[in-house]
């Protein structure tokens, strides 16, 4: 049974780490299971699930993106639902556009710009090592 | 090839013990956690999830290879790894690194550095 659970972990590694020491991590469970116990072992292989995933895969990377975005998308955001109504965002054709509603739109539209910018900046650098890793 | 070490060092505790475990002999996984476990008499345990962390890196930085198997007999999917030049060069280098600690160390504490009993508490 611990021996299934501590297979089906290894499984979930991502594919790199997996295929080049997955077997050699159920060779090691098999040796010491006796040794250290199997609930030691399975306390390892979800420590090293969260590290593979979290820092070694670049999955941090896209994380730091995303909040990076959030943080400057977000403030704009209230800003402009604060400032402009819908009604201001889209006037009626002919009706003066307010200068804090143009205002608010062009802080929003820039900070969003600048997010994506960011989060598609980390998202091709991560791409491009692991393109290299495996080649 | 100096500056090729100096960017490593200090090693960390886990790399110190894996190039240590390897430096006598090829080991496979298994054998490199039980000899890290004899050189730190029990105080250093190193899990799987650990050490196949540590040796990705040290294959991707060229510190450790693959080795062939040491017999037939041998389960074949345990693989075997060896120190490689560069490897045992970077072991060389922190040792003396270490060196350099300890003699500053008994400069200021003496030439005993054993801890004294109740130190810790």
């Amino acid at each position: 049974m611990s021996f299934l659970l501590y297979r089906s972990l290894v499984y979930l590694h991502p594919a790199a780490f997996r295929r080049q020491f997955g077997s050699e991590l159920l060779v090691i469970f098999e040796d010491a299971v006796v040794a250290d116990g199997a609930a030691a072992l399975l306390f390892d292989v979800v420590v090293s699930l969260l590290r593979q995933w979290l820092l070694r895969s670049g999955l941090w990377k896209a994380g730091v993106a995303v909040l990076g975005a959030a943080v400057q998308v977000i403030p704009a955001l209230m800003m402009a639902t604060r400032h402009a109504r819908v009604s201001q965002i889209v006037p009626a054709r002919g009706a003066p556009i307010e200068a804090d509603g143009l205002v608010a739109i062009t802080v929003f539209m820039v900070c969003f710009v600048a997010a994506m910018l960011v989060a598609v900046v980390f998202w091709s650098i991560h791409v491009a090592r692991l393109a290299a890793k495996r080649r | 090839m100096t500056e090729d070490f100096d960017s490593f060092l200090p090693l960390s505790a886990a790399t110190l013990h894996v190039l240590l475990a390897l430096a006598g002999e090829d080991r496979h996984g298994y054998g490199i956690m039980q000899e890290v476990k004899r050189q730190s008499e029990g105080k250093y345990k190193l899990g799987p999830g650990t050490l196949y962390d540590n040796l990705q890196k040290m294959l991707d930085h060229g510190m450790v290879e693959d080795a062939r198997h040491k017999s037939k007999n041998d389960d074949p999917r345990r693989r075997y790894y060896r120190l490689t030049r560069f490897g045992r060069g970077l072991l060389a280098a922190e040792a003396s690194r270490l060196e350099g600690v300890v003699r500053e160390a008994r400069a200021h504490l003496g030439p005993n550095l054993r801890p004294s009993p109740g130190a810790a508490s």
